[in-house]
């Protein structure tokens, strides 16, 4: 089975980029590939917990996300130095990820057949 | 080498889109095998037929389109992206009941599935994002 | 065993964190080149130990060919095809 590493690096709701790869994810999965997503830079504000879209009508990211277990798509992967240096913790986060260090990224994307960052 | 292009940015206002035509220019010279350029995000409007450019510089959609033609590339606007841009073929534009269609000749409308199977069939795969 | 990644940055170091977040996330043997305005940062070293390159017609529309950094190597498409095609993965950062 082929499988891919979604890099997301995008803050949600400033640009679509965040829906957009979720979108790509869900296509990969569609087709049997095995999908993991990493979080890193500005990605990881798609995590934050009690996002409210009800008064700016956006597409919800934290409802999106949380449906990607129902696809098989994980698992959530998070550059922990992006948490700390937008001062968030897992506890944060709207879903169960695994924190990973920059230095062991370039090791993760080798582990895929194919990586692509939005 | 076979190389798939997923495009990201606008023609008009980012240079992903003209990059990515030089880098698919050099693929083709360089004799690897062009398999499938996807067109996602804002570069949809690579694929408007209505475009005109300034009578100095170069009108993308029709160079990517002679480029296609040329050397016989598969070229792919993302669906739902060119939809909410206002990209519609023949078809959609009957389907939401639409008073006309824009799309260039030489560019086909479908969805990610297309981008899913370009990253499953190529040896190598380049964004051009901002 | 690790393939070498080649980064394509795509944005202006001052404008965007792409060029700064790809540095923290690079391996030395790793491949970046700088494209469009990205070739902004290679007018000084990139603190780091990986192979630096640029578009050349890039630099030199922006007037920097006698700007750059001596540790960056200045390419054409055709070369910039030849390190995507050797190397297994490429990463875009914008």
């Amino acid at each position: 089975m082929s499988s891919l590493l979604m890099i997301c690096r995008k803050a949600p709701y400033g640009t679509s980029y965040a829906r957009e790869a979720i979108d790509i994810a869900l296509a990969a999965s569609a087709f049997d590939l095995k999908v993991a997503m990493l979080f890193t830079d500005d990605g990881v504000y798609q995590l934050l917990r009690h996002q409210d879209t009800t008064a700016s009508g956006s597409k919800n990211v934290e409802s999106l996300l949380s449906s990607l277990p129902l696809y098989d798509v994980g698992p959530l992967l998070v550059n922990q130095q992006s948490l700390d240096s937008r001062h968030l913790s897992q506890k944060d986060l709207s879903m169960p990820v695994q924190l990973c260090q920059p230095s062991e990224i370039s090791q993760l994307c080798a582990n895929y057949d194919r990586v692509l960052t939005i | 080498m076979k190389f798939s292009l997923l495009i990201l940015g606008s023609p008009q206002s980012s240079p992903a889109v003209a990059s990515a035509l030089k880098f698919a220019q050099a693929s083709i010279a360089g004799g690897h095998e062009l398999f499938r350029v996807f067109f996602f995000h804002d570069a949809v409007a690579t694929g408007n037929r209505l475009t005109v450019a300034p009578q100095d510089q170069a009108c993308l959609p029709l160079e990517w389109q002679g480029f296609a033609k040329q050397h016989n590339v598969d070229m792919v606007l993302c669906v739902s992206s060119a939809l909410r841009r206002g990209i519609v073929d023949q078809r959609e534009a009957e389907r939401y009941r639409l008073d006309g269609s824009n799309m260039l000749e030489g560019f086909e409308l479908s969805g990610l599935g297309q981008w899913v199977e370009a990253m499953l069939l190529s040896d190598r795969i380049v964004t051009f994002g901002g | 065993m690790e393939d070498a990644i080649v980064h394509l940055v795509q944005t202006s170091p001052s404008a965007s964190s792409a060029y700064r977040d790809c540095l923290r996330v690079c391996h030395a043997n790793d491949h970046i080149v700088l494209m469009h305005d990205a070739v902004y940062a290679g007018q000084g070293p990139s603190g780091a130990a990986m192979n630096l390159y640029a578009l050349r017609d890039e630099v030199a529309e922006r007037g920097l060919i006698e700007r750059m950094h001596a540790s960056v190597k200045l390419i054409d498409y055709s070369e910039l095809v030849e390190l995507c095609a050797q190397h297994r993965h490429t990463q875009s950062w914008f």
